[in-house]
């Protein structure tokens, strides 16, 4: 782990990475005093740095390591830590629009999925995020993410119908 | 306003997942759904999120048989595999196992087929939720850290009906049984909640959302007739004043100028023609006058009966509805949408009913005056209409945009200027000067898209009527002048009545545009308030309701949890005793959920599983009202309403005496600095009113309660931010209050409840340790102890 560079800010010490593998049910483990304990993984920062700072936490919510830059570790940790990061950073990609439709105060989503198709709600007035990669997100009633990696390269028939509710 | 871009990021994260939060269903209901709500429920979640809206009856059949026939208690679907792809696996609550049904896509001839796996119930002793962005992952586990039995991975759809069945599972583990037995309605519910807390109303299309409009004009039918009569009626005259012209052209002016005609006939014909234009110009404005009376009175009348019903209908709901919603746009419902329907009553259904009258009536009387040069005019009219609705549709497109540009410039003066200080402590000015002005030049770019189609499109709609106008008279010319061999077949009056007629044309295609938005607003704005009107009130009186004369105050709690929405259980398992004239102290850390008992003990909410009882009634069973008047509670942040001090210490009992007004006030040590203002107990306090320091409005809360004299009374950190001698006094007020009462108090100050009968100490929903001060103190290591350490250390620390 690379040491801090010095500043002013008061360092409260972040514990070492320990040694982490994976089950066969996608279950994160660290081993503590060679013992396994199951931990899950918190990005720090999901959006804007998803790979670094990664917080892992026990049954407790007790932080049982952060790592800074999981590059710095070796390949196996590496991998279990990958795994679990792409389920806790899941979230719906829309590869195409198939219709948008107004329900009064709600505007209904039709869209293919990397995942399936899928038909999602959102208020009529609410509008997809654009984050700092370009990709614009969208957060459905009931807390769902939608992601549109590359809204530049839609079909045509869903760009038309994106149009009005991208910035 | 909305989200805005630069801080999307930190938007997303920082509103968490909606929570699914309503009126939360007990999980142990005795009664099912009823049929009509669990068709509503299926028909949101087919519409909305196209998903199975029940379990699949091949399934079901199967775990019955299975299970000797016991139906399954909660069930909810896992739509999400191991590789995080979309599937659906059912997660089926049986009386003695757990059900996963995978299915296989590749189904034996279009039958379903599904892999099943059972877990024994039992094996679950601990449930582990991981929520990621947008799925939860969940492991059913036998040891903590030992490999799981099952995990199942759902978006947050699925929470609702899945937190069900994971709360059950976690009930047991730690020996509490519940036997939920609405499954279809639990499910059906859970994943249509979202949905109708956004959208209450049950009507679905436009046309239902009119028609339930109308029923409001029932008790004012006649005068509503009467002034659609009087609409019809202005059109039809103002039909006439043309063919008038082409009477006075062709019957007078033509023969007399021809020499058939004598003059002093000419002239008794044409003031004759002139009296009649006098009566119909009168007559006109006679019916544009009842018109606009009976339709606006009308809709003032409506108006007035939706914003009754709605505000009586508000008070019926609890108060989960009220945190739900903003504050902000219910009282725009009540107010600003109410007064569009009259708009809508008052102008809207009568400028329609003009313009459609106008149209039909003008082209009957065209094609009656000369069919073919009619046809010329008619015809194109229905294409300018496509062109009408075509730019309708573009237009709202951009209108979208810059709408989302403007609500996005808006947020920046809604972010900064309740900040500024923060603004101007960081000298950050520049920088927010720089962020509007971006905003501010992006609602300019879109604004200019619009005028570009606006400007663009007006001028080719009236180039078109140009168009039709030139073809008119290009058919009318030789008609009208003949050819070599031909009489002409037009007369000038029937050509120039057309010419007049023509321009009549321009009117209605104009009001098209703009009344067609006029009625879609007021459709939404009706459909928000029905929407309110549909939403069924969380807490309701029994049947048979008790009234308890009167209530002695013994309350018990026997295994209650609760939770806001169906994902979190706040209380996880409350059981207690409480005996009249005890006061209890509340202790805890912070989102113990101290606040969440009293607000059950209030009945502000339902409990999920378990019961509370009063004097050994249910609470549910008890009169809402009755029971609730004899509940007192004093928060830590009182409201006032505006009005004077004595109008808000009476508040609970508008007829007390005065004298008893001033002695609760004394009691409550508020007499005093009541006496300071120099408007007395006649200071005017509230919104726009006088402004009173946290302490001072709690003392005039406290002095509201013991004028009102309740049997429970609930002081939740009635003391938590005043200063020390703030805190001495109202302390004193607290201690005449209590007297003879059954009182919960919530304090973060131990020292507060030194004279607590009982201390209940809570922790994570649960209540951990109970008992007296000495006796918790003697517990070693105990939460209690911790607690009281630290406040005694921090108050040698800091004490002055
Ligand atoms: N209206 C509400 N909706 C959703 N969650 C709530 C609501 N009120 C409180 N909570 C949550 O319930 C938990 C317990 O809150 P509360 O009973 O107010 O705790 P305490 O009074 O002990 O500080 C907290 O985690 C809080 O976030
Ligand atoms: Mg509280």
């Amino acid at each position: 782990m690379k040491t801090r560079i010095q500043t002013h800010i008061p360092d409260v010490a972040a514990p070492a990475p320990p040694r982490l593998a994976i089950d066969d049910n996608g279950r994160l483990y660290a081993y503590r005093d060679e013992k396994p304990i199951h931990v899950a993984v918190r990005p720090c920062f999901p959006w804007s740095a998803a790979r670094r700072f990664l917080s892992l936490r026990d049954m407790d919510f007790n932080e049982v390591a952060l790592i800074e830059d999981p590059d710095e570790l070796n390949d196996e940790a590496r991998h279990a830590l990958d795994a679990a990061l792409a389920e806790a950073r899941f979230t719906f990609s829309i590869r195409a629009i198939r219709a948008i439709e107004r329900d009064f105060e709600l505007r209904i989503w039709r869209v293919d999925t990397e995942e399936g198709l899928r038909s999602f709600a959102m208020q009529w007035d609410d509008f997809p995020e654009k984050m700092s990669d370009g990709s614009l997100v969208l957060k459905d009633l009931g807390g769902d993410l939608y992601r549109i990696p590359e809204p530049d390269s839609l079909d045509r028939n869903s760009a038309r119908l994106l149009w009005a509710f991208r910035g | 306003m909305r989200a805005a871009s630069r801080y999307a990021a930190g938007i997303l994260l920082s509103r968490l997942p909606a929570p699914a939060a309503s009126a939360q269903r007990r999980i142990d209901t005795a009664t099912p759904m009823n049929a009509p709500k669990l068709q509503q429920n299926r028909g949101i979640i087919r519409r909305f999120f196209e998903q199975p809206e029940c379990l699949p009856d091949s399934l079901r059949t199967r775990l019955e048989a299975r299970w000797a026939g016991e139906p399954p208690q909660l069930y909810a679907l896992a739509d999400l595999d191991g590789g995080l792809r979309q599937t659906e696996m059912w997660v089926v609550l049986g009386p003695r196992e757990i059900a996963l049904a995978n299915r296989e896509s590749s189904g034996a001839e279009g039958g379903s087929e599904y892999a099943m796996r059972y877990i024994p119930r039992e094996a679950v002793r601990k449930v582990r939720e991981e929520p990621g962005l947008s799925s939860t992952t969940v492991s059913l586990l036998a040891e903590p850290d030992q490999p799981a039995l099952a995990v199942i991975r759902f978006s947050f759809r699925q929470r609702g009906a899945m937190g069900a069945i994971l709360f059950v599972l976690q009930q047991q583990a730690e020996g509490r049984d519940i036997h939920p037995t609405d499954a279809d309605g639990f499910y059906a519910e859970a994943v249509a909640e979202p949905v109708k807390t956004r959208q209450g109303s049950v009507t679905r299309d436009k046309l239902s959302v009119v028609w339930r409009l109308v029923g409001y004009l029932a008790p004012y039918r006649a005068s509503f007739l009467l002034g659609l009569f009087a609409a019809a009626a202005f059109t039809a005259i103002t039909l006439a004043p043309p063919m008038l012209t082409r009477n006075l052209i062709d019957d007078i002016i033509t023969p007399y100028t021809r020499g058939d005609l004598a003059l002093e006939e000419a002239y008794r014909a044409g003031w004759m023609i002139l009296a009649i234009l006098v009566v119909i110009y009168l007559s006109r404005e006679i019916f544009l006058w009842l018109r606009l009376r009976s339709l606006t009175v009308v809709g003032e009348k409506v108006a007035r009966d939706l914003r009754r019903t709605l505000y009586d209908h508000l008070h019926t709901l609890s108060v989960g509805f009220f945190s739900r919603n903003q504050t902000g746009s219910l009282i725009s419902r009540v107010s600003s949408d109410t007064d569009r329907i009259w708009d809508f009553i008052a102008f809207g259904v009568a400028e329609l009913v003009l313009s459609a009258l106008m149209l039909c009536g003008l082209a009957v009387v065209l094609l009656v005056l000369d069919w073919r040069l009619g046809l010329v005019l008619i015809l194109p009219v229905p294409l300018i209409f496509i062109f009408i609705i075509y730019m309708g549709r573009k237009l709202h497109r951009i209108f979208m945009r810059v709408w989302h540009r403007w609500s996005e410039m808006t947020a920046v003066l809604s972010d900064t200027i309740p900040g500024i200080r923060v603004v101007q402590a960081f000298n950050q000015g520049d920088h927010e000067r720089a962020r509007f002005s971006r905003r501010n030049e992006a609602v300019l770019d879109e604004a200019v898209l619009i005028s570009k189609v606006w400007t663009s499109h007006w001028p080719v709609i009236f180039f078109a009527l140009n168009v039709i106008t030139l073809l008119v008279w290009a058919f009318a010319l030789p008609r009208l002048l003949g050819t070599a061999d031909t009489a002409p077949t037009l007369t000038t009056g029937t050509f120039f009545a057309f010419l007049l007629y023509m321009g009549m044309f321009v009117g209605p295609l104009e009001q098209f545009g703009f009344l067609t938005r006029m009625i879609n607003r007021s459709i939404s704005s009706a459909h928000r308030v029905f929407e309110i009107l549909d939403t069924e009130p969380e807490i309701v009186n029994a049947p048979d309701a008790k009234r308890l004369e009167p209530v002695e105050g013994r309350i018990s709690f026997k295994d209650v949890t609760f939770g806001y929405d169906p994902v979190r259980q706040i209380l996880k398992g409350i059981s207690f005793d409480v005996e009249p004239g005890e006061m209890i102290g509340l202790v805890g850390p912070s989102g113990a959920g101290k606040t969440t008992v009293v607000n059950l003990i209030a009945r502000f909410f339902d409990a999920n599983s378990g019961t509370i009882t009063v004097d050994g009634h249910d609470i549910a069973s008890l009169d809402l009202g009755h029971y609730r008047a004899q509940i007192g509670m004093v928060m830590q942040d009182p409201y006032l309403f505006h009005g004077s001090i004595l109008e808000n210490i009476r508040y609970g009992k508008h007829d007390a005496d005065l004298g008893d007004a001033v002695a609760a006030a004394r009691a409550a040590n508020a007499h005093d600095f009541i006496l300071k203002l120099s408007s007395g107990y006649d200071t005017v306090v509230g919104e726009r009113g006088h402004t009173l320091s946290g302490g001072e409005r709690q003392r005039i809360s406290i002095a509201r309660a013991i004028l009102h004299n309740p049997r429970v009374l609930i002081l939740d950190e009635a003391t938590s931010s005043v200063d020390t001698e703030t805190e001495r006094k109202i302390q004193e007020a607290i201690d005449r209050l209590v007297a003879g009462r059954t009182v919960f108090a919530i304090a973060h100050r131990l020292s507060t409840l030194s004279r607590a009968s009982r201390l209940f100490v809570m922790k994570d929903g649960l209540i951990v340790e109970k008992g007296k001060h000495e006796e918790l103190l003697k517990v070693p290591d105990g939460v209690y102890t911790r607690l009281h350490n630290m406040q005694r250390e921090l108050h040698e620390m800091y004490a002055v």
